[in-house]
């Protein structure tokens, strides 16, 4: 029961999300790009958030950046958590030079200085949506790659494993039939987590001044809400909290999905309808 | 129980959000925090920074113990080969290094280390001046002539562009006991304000055999001396008390490294420290209007904001497109939402109003229908299904936008010029780059010979080099030696054979009026856009010092805010 | 127990080449930095002169062995934007990060594992879903955010905490006044990195503990009677915490380069922040010692996690 509420709530809110990007120019009562009145107006009826810094509406924005955000969370999410996957489960299935070699191609990728190989690839792509995501999800692959490698060996080493090896299971086939839904609740848990940090990052990368600042994207509206010091107007509370909100409600939405996959992911806590250790 | 924690932390996140939501007020009361930063900010003599005297008294007067102001960037050891920037490193050197002339608080230059009465010869090429005496190094040694002369031979020897440029120009500088006689090299009837009221002054004794001048420790003969400096966290400027224009009005000045401009804002909101030598952003004016301790002091700036275009390939080859562009360019829309109407508009002269080479009537045009007949004239009439405008060989026309992407005014610029640029149909797209990807590409090893990579970029001039004498000569001349600024790579022989004039004469009249030729060649020619020249904000408490001057040209942090006025 | 000492030299090796390379592959030149605004006004014969002062004129290739042979010879020369000996930058600013990050770090690490596991046990209860929001609730602004709020209300509100800097410059304190000052700059930004950073570890905990709770063991051992508190300290606990602690090493490896919003927005001493300006400044020498340095830690990191993972759990080794 309580599964399904969670499962509902979340899925309402995500395909709220995800209507409101489709359906941003229908939704939005100015384009997100116009210089609809002054800088810095507050809410109105006119304007439900606001303007912005240069007179943009942000409710306008708001729902537009749902679009951008969605996409750049997506798609590094799903980068990052293909690559940790893949080299993961590799390392931690075949072990010996497989693993090794893997394992130290995770560590130097997180040698590789983050700033200067985003101002590389920001020059050599002229940034935008993809190259954004490519730099958030190449990076921060690794540590996920690691613990997944560190469950693949404890799983191969259940017993189950090993009879089904016995009976003449092949790799790709435990791997693909029983490692990977073992594994899929931490890599969903940690997408969402990528998904989370990625909308963020682009923000922070703003701050840094490396970022694509022009962009229509939730992070970019909390990175001028910032530098146009929100903090000493009264304009934080309809310039910050709506996309800080929004961000919010989307990330939890993702984690009240995830709970109710949690039965299914370890499929033997089923036995246990009410939570035993608790 | 454990129930009882969690609840115990959601409570406390509420609780933190809740005085979020009252922190953010903007102006709620400012008393604590004042009070805190005086007893974090102060030893126990130092009841003058509580503001427990009057405020005007403490500029004239009483004199203040010290008084915090943050430096809004580190500028190393603040020496005239180590300093960074202009503002702050520029301008906070000012306090520790001594020059002949000075730019004084009305934007003109004066004599400072020299007395008055120095002569200029008829065709600006030998100058003579008496140094004053009662100048002494920080270390007490006497100033002298020959470290003039010195300072002239040194430069030359390191690596900063600024002063290497100076005595570059300087052919002879002759010494006979106080008195020192510049001879250059070319006419030059601004080389005072340009050359001597830029140099600082360096102490013979301490720099001579040095190979490495940013090694040497800081030393000059200002009117504070550096008494210390951490890396990266602050500096300590003590008062030079026999300082021979009088002594200093503030003792010791705090100045913590805070570098993110939301947080120093903040600080001086609470009374943490008393100015910062950054400027205040136009939205937040406002907020500090409203505080009875603070003021905002509101100044000419000269630093320019421009348009570039690369005149080196099509579209921008051809002058009337540059022109259509710039008369798309609405420039009240720029002054008005991107700085609130705190910039001054720009002009096709590129001189700012007010400047000795301003040459009047020389305003940008804003005609969207002009645009677009001048652009229908030269041939780019077919558009395509969005309305834009196809280059002439038919092929989709999307110029790149390039603009440093740690400037966010300079960003909202941009944004709003493309959508300018879109009513006439020039489809414009903004990219914003780190600030050295973008100097690769527009001013690739910051030698204009060197070639150029873009279509359209955001671009600024510093007020140094925005009020130098014939700055539109060195930003159009087609001759990178002399045009060492002419980044859009503008080339047009008239104006070379006029700028040559210009430079090769010493009569002021000619000088003149060929500046005035030359400005309205450069507006027609439209080889770049000037959009603006940001005003001067900057915000001071003045509960804890009284003494705040304004100067042109720089913030309330500048020299004359700390000298007994004359 | 053989610990592939020499896949780390390997590594170690493409580290060294990679971060004198990388900095140079930067599109722009520290020109502008050495030179200023006024570069563009020199003549060649003096920009040639300059650049052969910072050995800037040399092939590339005798700069890169340049590089290595001070890497043995610890001479690491001066940075071109700071006009500072690189030695004496990167010992100023590492203790400090290492504290702050560590710091926090270690904080978030013990919360998020608290809070996760917590949430684990309590699955599906009451406390649950509240403990899931606040965690997700403060992780979802950007921590200049956080930062922010904190530094506006603590500081500049009420006062309570300093508002920039890693100690009070002036006060010249020593000793145990010493500490509780540096302590007391380390709240605020601590704080903020641990808010920032605690979902880590709060999912890691929290899907370790489940998955382990449901293991074949661990009901062996309910199976066999053994007391639940004993199941969960021995049993599930300890298999739960391998995990977060394979996170907890990775993060270790982020020690250096990690916290430069968090310096940024209080002004704290850092290498994040040193590194982050010299990277703009196409600062090299100050970029390769850095990075260096920084990449040293996450091999570091990386050859004592899986040294420890061998001890913790022998059965990982048996992968080789």
């Amino acid at each position: 029961m309580k599964n399904k509420t969670s499962f509902i709530i979340g899925m309402v809110f995500i395909g709220l999300f995800t209507a409101a990007a489709v359906f941003a120019p229908l939704i939005a009562p100015y384009d997100p790009n116009e210089l609809v009145d002054a800088s810095f107006c507050r809410p109105s009826a006119a304007h439900l958030l606001g303007t912005n810094d240069i007179g943009q509406d942000i409710f306008s924005e708001l729902v537009y950046g749902t679009r951008y955000s969605l996409l750049i969370g997506l798609l590094t999410a799903l980068i990052s958590g293909g690559i940790a996957l893949v080299v993961g489960i590799l390392a931690g299935w075949f072990g010996g030079i497989a693993d090794r070699i893997l394992m130290n191609v995770a560590t130097f990728v997180i040698t590789i200085p983050y700033y200067p190989l985003v101002i590389l690839l920001a020059a050599l792509t002229r940034g935008g949506l993809v190259t954004t995501s490519l730099i958030l999800g190449m990076t921060s692959w690794p540590e996920m790659a690691r613990v997944v490698r560190a469950q693949t060996m404890k799983i191969r080493q259940n017993e189950y494993i090993t009879s089904i090896r016995a009976m003449g299971a092949g790799s790709l086939y435990i791997m693909g039939r029983h490692i990977l839904p073992e594994l899929s609740l931490f890599v969903f848990y940690r997408m969402i987590l990528r998904f989370r940090s990625a909308i963020l990052a682009e923000s922070s990368l703003s701050f840094l001044g490396l970022g694509s600042a022009t962009a229509k994207s939730w992070g970019t509206i909390l990175f001028y809400a910032q530098n146009k010091n929100a903090f000493l107007t009264d304009s934080w509370a309809w310039w910050v909290i709506p996309p800080g909100l929004a961000i919010l409600i989307l990330v939890f939405s993702l984690f009240l999905v995830s709970y109710s996959l949690e039965e299914k992911a370890a499929p033997r806590m089923s036995r246990d309808p009410g939570g035993k250790a608790a | 129980m454990k129930k009882d924690k969690i609840v115990a932390v959601l409570l406390s996140l509420a609780l933190v959000l809740g005085l979020a939501a009252c922190g953010g007020n903007g102006k709620a009361d400012t008393s604590g925090g004042a009070e805190d930063a005086a007893e974090t900010a102060a030893d126990a003599g130092s009841a003058e920074a509580k503001g427990t005297e009057p405020a005007s008294q403490a500029g004239e007067q009483g004199r203040v113990e010290e008084l915090t102001v943050a430096m809004t960037k580190d500028e190393n050891t603040l020496t005239p080969f180590t300093y960074v920037t202009g503002t702050p490193g520029f301008d906070v050197m000012r306090f520790l290094y001594d020059s002949l002339f000075t730019v004084d608080a009305d934007n003109e230059a004066v004599p400072w280390m020299v007395e008055d009465d120095y002569t200029v010869n008829e065709d600006h090429t030998v100058f003579t001046m008496t140094l004053k005496e009662g100048q002494k190094w920080h270390d007490g040694e006497p100033v002298t002539a020959e470290d003039v002369k010195f300072t002239f031979d040194y430069v030359k020897t390191q690596s900063a562009g600024r002063w290497i440029t100076i005595a570059s120009a300087v052919k002879d500088v002759a010494v006979s006991g106080n008195e020192i006689t510049f001879t250059l090299a070319e006419p030059n009837p601004s080389f005072i304000r340009d050359g001597l009221a830029d140099m600082r002054i360096i102490a013979k004794h301490l720099y001579e055999g040095e190979t490495d001048g940013a090694a040497v420790e800081n030393m000059g003969s200002g009117p504070y001396r550096l008494a210390e400096y951490v890396t990266g966290e602050y500096y300590t400027l003590e008062a030079v008390d026999d300082y021979f224009r009088g002594t200093p009005t503030v003792k010791t000045i705090r100045m913590p490294i805070v570098t993110d401009s939301s947080v120093t804002q903040q600080m001086l909101l609470s009374g943490e420290i008393a100015a910062f030598t950054g400027t205040v952003t136009p939205e937040v004016a406002a907020t500090f209007e409203a505080e009875k301790d603070i003021e905002l002091i509101r100044s000419e700036g000269f630093a320019s904001t421009l348009l570039l275009f690369n005149c080196e390939r099509a579209p921008f080859d051809n002058a009337k497109f540059r022109k259509a562009l710039s008369m798309a360019v609405d420039l009240d829309e720029l002054v008005e939402q991107v700085y609130l109407g705190m910039a001054a508009k720009g002009t096709a002269g590129h001189v700012k109003e007010g400047l000795a080479e301003y040459v009047a009537g020389l305003d940008y045009v804003h005609d969207i229908d002009g645009a677009n007949a001048l652009l229908d004239e030269i041939g780019y009439t077919e558009r395509d299904g969005d309305g834009m405008r196809l280059a002439l060989d038919g092929s989709e026309m999307d110029l790149e936008f390039l603009v440093y992407s740690g400037n966010t005014l300079r960003i909202r610029m941009a944004e709003i010029l493309a959508m300018q640029f879109e009513k006439i149909g020039v489809r414009a797209t903004v990219t914003s780059l780190d600030a050295d990807t973008v100097d690769a590409m527009v001013w690739p090893d910051f030698d204009v010979a060197s070639g150029r990579n873009f279509d359209l970029s955001m671009w600024g001039w510093s007020a140094p080099t925005v009020q130098k004498s014939g700055v539109i000569i060195t930003m159009c001349h087609s001759d990178p030696a002399v045009g060492a600024d002419n980044l859009g790579g503008y080339v047009n022989p008239d104006f070379d054979a006029l700028a040559d004039g210009y430079l090769a004469s010493a009569d002021l009249d000619f000088r003149k009026e060929a500046n005035e030729k030359l400005q309205k060649l450069a507006a027609e020619d439209t080889p770049f856009v000037t959009l603006l020249f940001p005003d001067n904000l900057s915000a001071v408490n003045t509960s804890a010092y009284g003494g705040w001057v304004t100067a042109a040209g720089t913030g309330a942090f500048n020299i004359f805010s700390f000298l007994p006025q004359e | 127990m053989k610990h592939r000492w020499y896949y780390y030299i390997v590594l170690l090796l493409a580290v060294i080449v990679l971060n004198f390379f990388l900095p140079r592959m930067l599109p722009g030149s520290p020109i502008g930095q050495i030179m200023g605004e006024e570069a563009g006004k020199l003549d060649g014969e003096e920009k040639a002169r300059i650049l052969s002062a910072y050995r800037l004129d040399l092939p590339l290739g005798e700069q890169f062995l340049f590089y290595l042979k001070s890497l043995v010879t610890f001479d690491f020369g001066v940075s071109y934007s700071r006009r500072q000996p690189v030695a004496a930058l990167l010992a100023k600013a590492i203790p400090w990060t290492l504290l702050l990050a560590g710091t926090s770090l270690i904080l978030s690490t013990a919360a998020g594992t608290l809070l996760g596991t917590v949430s684990a046990y309590k699955r599906r209860k009451k406390a649950d879903l509240p403990i899931m929001m606040g965690a997700t609730f403060v992780s979802s602004v950007p921590s200049f955010w956080i930062g922010m709020i904190l530094l506006t209300i603590f500081g500049a509100r009420l006062g309570w905490l300093p508002m920039y800097g890693a100690y009070s410059m002036w006060k010249k304190y020593t000793g145990w006044r010493w500490l509780l000052d540096v302590a007391a700059h380390l709240v605020l930004p601590v704080v903020t990195m641990l808010l920032a950073s605690l979902m880590h570890f709060f999912t890691t905990a929290r899907y370790s503990v489940i998955h382990t709770m449901f293991s074949d063991y661990v009901n062996m051992a309910e199976v066999r009677g053994i007391p639940r508190g004993r199941i969960r300290i021995h049993y599930v606990m300890r298999n739960a915490m391998l995990p977060v602690f394979t996170v907890f090493m990775t993060e270790l490896g982020f020690l250096l380069s990690g916290s430069v919003i968090i310096e940024t927005v209080f002004s704290y001493p850092g290498i994040g922040y040193l590194l982050f300006e010299a990277v703009k400044a196409r600062d090299y020498p100050l970029m390769q010692y850095g990075f260096l340095a920084s990449s040293a830690i996450v091999i570091a990191a990386s050859a004592l996690s899986d040294f420890l993972t061998a001890r913790i759990d022998p059965g990982m080794e048996g992968a080789g």
